[in-house]
This record gives C-alpha cells, structure tokens and sequence, in this order.
C-alpha cells in the first residue's frame, strides 16, 4: 500500500508520461496516488461511507488518466489538484445519495426490491420512475435494515446490486470470490444475491 | 496489492483505454482465474493488478509492438505471450461488438486463435 504522497518531482514524472501515452503509465500513476488518495479523502470525510469514499478516489485517478492535459504542473502540485478532484466527486456522489433517498427510485438499481417482484430494462436516468416519498422512504428503511443484518461482503455486494452493477467479476471481487475459477465465480455470486433478495423479501421489501 | 487499487483494476475491465478488459477477455475464453491468468502470462498473481491498469497497446503495428515491448519490459513479461493474449482479448472484443447476441463467440475466438504455449 502507498499511504505517501509521491513527491513533486514523481508527479510531474508522472503526469509528463501521462501526456506522453506511455502504456505503462496509468499504472504507474493508479499505484502511486489510489490508495493514498483513498486514505486522505476517509480522513477528511470521517462520516462519509467508505465505498463511496473510495469510489470518489477511483474516479479522480481515472478522471487524471483519461485527461492529463486537463491538469496544469504551473498551478499546483498534482496531490493538490487530485484531492481537490476527489473531494469534489465525493460530494457529488454524496448529492446523487441524497436525491436518491428523497424519493426518486431507479428500478434497475434496486432490482426487484421497489418494484415487488419485478424488473424493469432501463437504463436511462431519464426513465428514472418517480414515487410518492412515503414508498421510498418505506423502500429505503427496509434496504437500510437488510444491509444492517449483512456481513460486509454481503453488504458490498447489495450495494453493487444497488448500484445497477452486472458484472459477476465485480460482485466476485466484493465477495471475495475473485481467486474462483469464472463458472465457480458465478454459481458462488448468485447464492450471494438470492441470500441477499431472500433476506429483502423477509424484510418486506419482495413479493 | 491493496483492495482499493484491484478494486480499480476490476473496474476498468469495461474501459476499452485498459488493458484489464482484454485480459478479462482471454481469461474469460480460456476459464482461467487470476492464477490461471498469471501462469499464462508467467507472472505473479500479485503482479496481474498493476498489468492490468496499463494502456491497451495502440492498435497500429508499430504502436502495438512498442507498447507490448514497454509492457512486458516493466513486468518481467515475455512479450510474445502477452501478444498472443492481448491479440485473443481484441478478436473477442470485435466478436462481441459484430454479435451483439454473444451466442458462439468464444468458441469462434478459440477456433481462430490458438492460445499461447504453456511450455516455451
């Protein structure tokens, strides 16, 4: 783990390579300041929920890769210009939390928890559904007292599910389950989810 | 390797930029897990993390060969295994993308391709 900030003269390495489209810089510059990063932003955000917390670093390291020229080495070193990057992602995601929680519900995100049973195929946040507040707010205690009763790879796991996440890969990896071979992977990620789904529908949140 | 940073090497398997997606792929078709992975690519398990979150290789000729080349370079890698397995991940990633239905195009990608050697 990298809990150090890179120096100065490593930032500016990085970043020129960054410019330069070497192909092993983005590694490089993700070992350097991911979990450094990750650690300042919990630091500085003591109530802030970890995932979201390390969610908000991995969006500003990706945000730095994707577009290094974005960053300017004569207006700060590049730790400054990240945190202050990660800072902002983490309120914003905060935001997006907050709407959520007041009433607008994506189905697709909670799978079939809201909609009793049912799943419905869109993506879209245009096609996001609104309810009335007292269903959400009925919707989200029932989540929040599942989640309380989980383990915490399960709980990373409904969050996944939460978030509208597909991919076994990343339910594996919550889960623990990334050493299994793909097909093991699976089978051990769905009996995570309906353990997941079962506990919600005993909650009250199912059919 | 810390969760935080497989965490990110895990999510940007779906970002075409990275190379974690093509090896996503190649470990996909072959049914390797991470260990598998690694005794493809004679390496580390450990290593696969920092492997993963590298550029995808450019794909023109020249580009392609330097940035394999500066890959296996940093990692200790022999470059013609990870061109084999680089080269499996995009075949894939071009079946996929013409049979939006994916029925068959991992066995397609293996009849076309043969894996690199387990011996050298």
């Amino acid at each position: 783990m990298h809990l150090t900030w890179p120096s100065t003269e490593q930032g500016l390495s990085l970043h020129r390579r960054l410019c330069a489209g070497e192909a092993t810089a983005p590694s490089d510059f993700a070992v350097a300041y991911t979990d450094v990063l990750g650690a300042w932003i919990q630091t500085k955000n003591p109530r802030a929920d970890e995932d979201q917390c390390q969610d908000a670093a991995h969006r500003a390291i990706l945000a730095f890769i994707h577009r290094p020229s974005c960053y300017d080495p004569a207006r700060g070193e590049t730790a400054a210009y990240l945190r202050m990057s990660a800072q902002g992602d983490l309120i914003n995601l905060r935001r997006r939390e907050d709407r959520h929680n007041r009433g607008r519900v994506r189905l697709k995100n909670v799978e079939d928890v809201v909609a009793g049973g049912k799943y419905l195929e869109t993506t879209d946040d245009a096609a996001a559904l609104s309810f009335d507040e007292e269903k959400a707010r009925r919707d989200g205690a029932v989540l929040a007292a599942v989640r309380e009763s989980l383990t915490a790879s399960d709980q990373r796991c409904l969050d996944l599910m939460r978030q509208g996440e597909k991919q076994t890969a990343a339910f594996a990896a919550a889960a623990g389950f990334s050493d299994l071979a793909p097909n093991e992977q699976a089978r051990a990620v769905k009996r995570v989810k309906d353990r997941i789904k079962k506990r919600i529908q005993r909650a009250g949140g199912g059919p | 390797v810390s969760k935080s940073l497989e965490a990110l090497a895990r999510r940007v398997e779906k970002d075409p930029f990275f190379l974690a997606g093509l090896l996503a792929d190649y470990a996909g078709s072959e049914n390797l897990n991470d260990a598998g992975l690694a005794a493809a690519l004679r390496c580390e398990p450990e290593t696969l993390t920092a492997i993963r979150l590298c550029r995808a290789p450019r794909p023109d000729r020249a580009g392609f060969r330097q940035d394999v080349d500066e890959i296996a370079a940093r990692f200790g890698l022999d470059a013609d295994r990870l061109t084999a397995v680089v080269r499996r991940g995009e075949t894939l990633r071009r079946l996929r993308s013409a049979a939006p239905s994916g029925h068959g195009f991992l066995a397609a990608a293996r009849d076309g391709e043969p894996p690199p050697e387990s011996e050298p």
